[in-house]
């Protein structure tokens, strides 16, 4: 037994690679996800083309055995089931699924009925290879030689079918059991938008990104990791508008990944990106399809993950870390207004905090003098120093967040009431805080919210603590160092070879369109130049004939 | 140990290296204490500075409002006597718990007899340390400068806060320290700084006179050193004669019958042009501006637009009279406060090196053209004196 195990993950190790294109048959069809089971062949891939006969150990025409080899193998594995029955025309055959995963009316509509009562019985009389593709009404077909494949097309959401004396099995993918449904994306709520997200299914997440590309271009190239998760991955792209170099680096890199499970994209994200020790975040990830598609359009590419509404997009550049979806669909004007407030309010979100310990320390000078007054005064009591007081209401504000995101939503809003109005007029009116740090800890707490991308708010709130370290040491010296630190470091950073700040720095004339202003659809002419290989036509001439000339 | 260990401890090391100045600079700001103004007086041949030092506790904040005649004062004085200012300074330093931070000093008030013995000494104390503001307003003190720095202002928190806010109102460009500066270093100019004085505002009270600081004057300077105070309609005719002007209000006999009318001069700019002539230099001073009819306490009927013309001529006389008296009595006391000589230096040049070491004497005996172009634009909303009949009027 232990010694199988062995065997069977070293065997698991060894087939990280992705399955497109591969004569491989093997497991190609089983995470043919198609949405509940019930959609077309998309991923099938090439995996229909071989017939078994890949390594491992191979099926046996006898299906007593067969059937005691997979019930040794699955033992203790209460949720398989085995269904023994005679084919219409007397043979026996065994149909192994795994329940819950898997579509059982589906299958006992389109697998059990015809072949107990409707086939035609000389079907199985040329060894059983027919009855799999002429007596069954399954449109996801695959054949498979060898017990390994058939263990993992059972457990990957396949029904397989045996029949006694032929050496091979069918599988057919009827994916079903119960997923939640495409939902309204909590983490990323628009006004103006398309309302759907992403969901833990993988195949109904390729569905959300093809029914906006509808174009042969937009390609989703497979792959499965985890040797115990066995999940899949997807890699969307479009060519030629995505730059194939990175693309070919991305696929390099996720089939260079080896990992026992995958959980959710984040086991990707950090065993791909180039900086892992970074605290800036190297790809973006969201929930919303028609982000991801309009990334995908720029030249970006995705990876999908099945069991998580998360997608990943790369490579990435800052600026569109601090660019919404909205941004695209509301009038540019609009768009450009609160872009350049989100510009405004992260630099905020980075630094007030540090400027008002090492203004208030070192540089009091630098205040007007009234403003210095009240906060001289507001100050007069306090016992602590500005350092210490505004790090009691930075941490205990991350702390308040932090409970606001583990608790129950009712029990959240109160924990937030109770946080700051209680505890902030509070520590105000005994004297412990002075109401400048509190005013400026909850303007900092509200810039930070501002950023549309939770990874790059979780760098500030981290950066922030580094700067009012910088702030309180060495006081605007410090922060000036800290700055060039930062803005040095960002230099350096990349994201599948694309400069982390392309655009500004290397600078980009054709970007510029879209980094601090958002330009109208009319004059967004062309595609980005970081990201996309050619020169690519975006807008053309708009036609607006008016129609007040014919008035 | 491994190399990355290694790396990891050097590293680690150097993050510890920042600790180790332990802020040295720091400073809160419960342990400073903001000087808001300054006076500085002659005593018995010693400097004596006053500190002007904002309380905040007692300003507002979380402990509610402070200042009004009921409460503490919201400022402090503190007075030290020495052979310099700094040093009188350091004396006050010893009876505070708190440094001295004199980045936020508002208003430098002189007291007028220091004035007199010239301001050079003090301005070195000043402009030698770096944490001084070169924004600090200049004022002189009629009598003691550190009276006039005491005395309370209901309006605002601080009389140092009063002092400035009533600088800026009273004319275009209340003079800096920076200002100052430059006027002492240049040749060609003299400093006029502004001039406060107290005086007293509530007659209600008489036992308790309500007192105000009043600032009417204008200090002019030969040199370093105060030569005269300018009141009255002298110290109009030096705004006019300088440009310096903020809507300043004139008072004037009507062009025909009895009474006075009151103009506002607004938007009012002086040019000075000197010309040369039998080789000696004139100077011309032009002034132009609109004026505006506020008030008219008088029984002249202006409703025609020859009654403008003819109060628009009084304006004119007027404006120059004053004018051509400031500049006499400048010229008497031989105080370029005008620039007269800057003037000749940027547009005659040539002259200018001729004259420059004799300048004083040149400027005294220089002959002096004004040329006012002040219009009269409107005069509000009635025509005739309000509530008189035309045929009452003349």
């Amino acid at each position: 037994m232990r010694d199988w195990k062995r065997k069977w993950r070293h065997r698991r190790m060894s087939m990280d690679e992705p399955y497109g294109g591969h004569g491989r048959g093997g497991t190609g069809g089983n995470g043919g996800n198609g949405s509940g089971g019930k959609g077309g062949n998309a991923g099938n891939g090439g995996g229909n083309g071989g017939d078994g006969g890949s390594g491992g150990e191979p099926l046996q025409p006898d299906l007593q055995a067969n059937l005691d080899r997979l019930r040794h193998i699955l033992q203790d594995c209460s949720d398989i089931v085995y269904r023994p029955f005679s084919l219409k025309g007397g043979q026996k055959a065994l149909l192994v699924y795994t329940e819950g995963i898997v579509d059982a009316a589906e299958t006992h509509l389109h697998m059990l009925m015809p072949l107990l009562f409707l086939m035609d019985p000389n079907l199985a009389e040329n060894g059983g290879e027919d009855v799999a593709s002429q007596g069954v009404s399954l449109s996801q077909l695959e054949r498979i030689g060898s017990v390994e494949q058939a263990v993992e097309a059972i457990l990957a959401s396949s029904v397989l079918l045996l029949v006694d004396g032929y050496a091979g099995g069918a599988v057919f993918n009827v994916k079903g059991g119960m997923r939640r449904g495409v939902q309204e994306p909590n983490s990323e709520v628009v006004i103006r938008g398309p309302r759907e997200g992403f969901t833990e299914n993988l195949r109904v997440n390729t569905a959300l990104l093809r029914f906006k590309i509808k174009s042969p271009d937009l390609k989703m190239v497979r792959f499965v990791k985890g040797t115990y998760t066995r999940t899949d991955i997807v890699l969307a792209y479009i060519d030629g508008v995505a730059d194939r170099r990175v693309v070919q680096e991305a696929r390099r890199r996720i089939e260079a990944i080896e990992i026992n499970s995958v959980l959710e994209s984040g086991y990707i994200e950090e065993l791909i990106e180039d900086h892992p020790n970074s605290p800036f975040p190297q790809m973006q990830y969201t929930e919303r399809p028609d982000t991801v598609a309009g990334q995908l359009l720029e030249g970006r590419f995705a990876i999908l993950v099945d069991g998580t509404p998360f997608v990943m997009i790369g490579p990435i550049t800052v600026w569109q870390l601090l660019q919404a979806s909205e941004d695209y669909y509301e009038r540019y004007y609009i768009s450009n207004l609160i872009r350049w407030l989100r510009f405004g309010f992260a630099l905020i979100a980075l630094y007030l905090p540090a400027l008002y310990v090492a203004v208030i320390t070192f540089h009091p000078d630098m205040l007007p003098t009234t403003l210095l007054l009240s906060v001289a005064a507001a100050r007069e009591a306090i016992p602590f120093p500005a350092l210490v007081e505004v790090l009691i209401m930075e941490v205990s504000f991350e702390a308040l967040r932090e409970a606001g995101i583990r608790l129950p939503k009712t029990v959240g809003q109160a924990v937030s009431i109770l946080g700051a109005l209680v505890i902030g007029q509070a520590a105000v009116e005994a004297g412990i805080v002075s109401a400048p740090v509190v005013i400026i800890v909850s303007l900092t707490g509200i810039a930070s919210f501002t950023i549309p991308r939770f990874s790059l708010a979780i760098t500030i709130r981290i950066l922030r603590f580094v700067m009012i370290f910088a702030g309180a040491a060495f006081g605007l010296f410090g922060l000036v160092i800290a700055t060039i630190i930062l803005v040095a470091h960002m230099c350096n950073l990349n994201s599948f070879g694309v400069p982390y700040l392309s655009g500004v720095a290397p600078f980009r004339g054709r970007d510029q369109q879209d980094i601090f202003i958002r330009t109208p659809w009319s004059r967004m002419n062309y595609t980005s130049q970081t990201y996309s290989q050619d020169h690519q036509k975006r807008t053309g001439k708009s036609s607006k004939q008016g129609i007040h000339e014919s008035w | 140990m491994t190399g990355v260990n290694r790396r990891f401890a050097a590293s680690l090391l150097l993050a510890l290296v920042p600790l180790l100045t332990g802020c040295w600079d720091r400073r809160e700001i419960n342990d400073i204490a903001f000087v808001l103004g300054t006076a500085i007086d002659r005593d018995e041949g010693m400097y004596r500075t006053t500190l002007q030092i904002a309380l905040p506790g007692q300003m507002s904040g979380t402990k509610g409002g402070g200042g009004g005649t009921t409460g503490r004062k919201n400022w402090l004085m503190v007075s030290g006597v020495a052979e310099t200012p700094k040093y009188a300074l350091f004396k006050e330093q010893q009876m505070m718990s708190r440094l001295v931070d004199v980045s936020h000093r508002r208003v430098f008030v002189i007291g007028e007899e220091a004035a007199r013995e010239g301001i050079q000494g003090f301005l070195d104390t000043m402009a030698r340390d770096p944490d001084n503001r070169l924004t600090t307003l200049m004022l002189v003190a009629k009598g003691r400068a550190d009276k006039v720095l005491n005395t309370e202002t209901t309006l605002e928190l601080v009389p140092a806060e009063a002092i400035r806010e009533q600088a800026i109102m009273s004319q275009r460009h209340p003079p800096t320290l920076k200002d100052l500066a430059n006027i002492l270093y240049d040749v060609g100019k003299d400093p006029m700084l502004p001039c406060v004085s107290i005086a007293e505002m509530n007659p209600l009270e008489e036992n308790n006179p309500q007192k105000a600081i009043r600032l009417d004057k204008l200090a002019v300077f030969r040199g370093d050193r105060l030569v005269g105070i300018a009141e009255g309609e002298l110290w109009e005719g030096l705004l006019l004669a300088s440009g310096e002007s903020k809507d300043i209000m004139l008072l004037l006999p009507p062009p025909e019958g009895e009474g006075k009318i009151n103009v506002v001069l607004r938007h009012y700019k002086t040019r000075l042009e000197p010309q040369i002539a039998d080789g000696r230099i004139r100077m011309r001073i032009i002034a132009r501006g609109y004026g505006v009819a506020v008030e008219n306490h008088s029984n002249f009927f202006m409703h025609r637009p020859q009654d403008i013309k003819k109060i628009e001529q009084v304006v004119n006389e007027t404006v120059k009279e004053r004018i051509e008296r400031a500049v006499r009595w400048l010229q008497e006391q031989k105080a370029d406060a005008l620039g007269f000589g800057r003037a000749v230096h940027t547009q005659k040049p040539k002259e200018w090196h001729r004259v420059k070491n004799n300048w004083r004497e040149e400027f005294a005996r220089m002959e002096v053209e004004v040329t006012t172009l002040l219009d009269v634009e409107n005069f509000g909303y009635n025509r005739a004196p309000f509530g008189r009949r035309e045929e009452e009027l003349t």
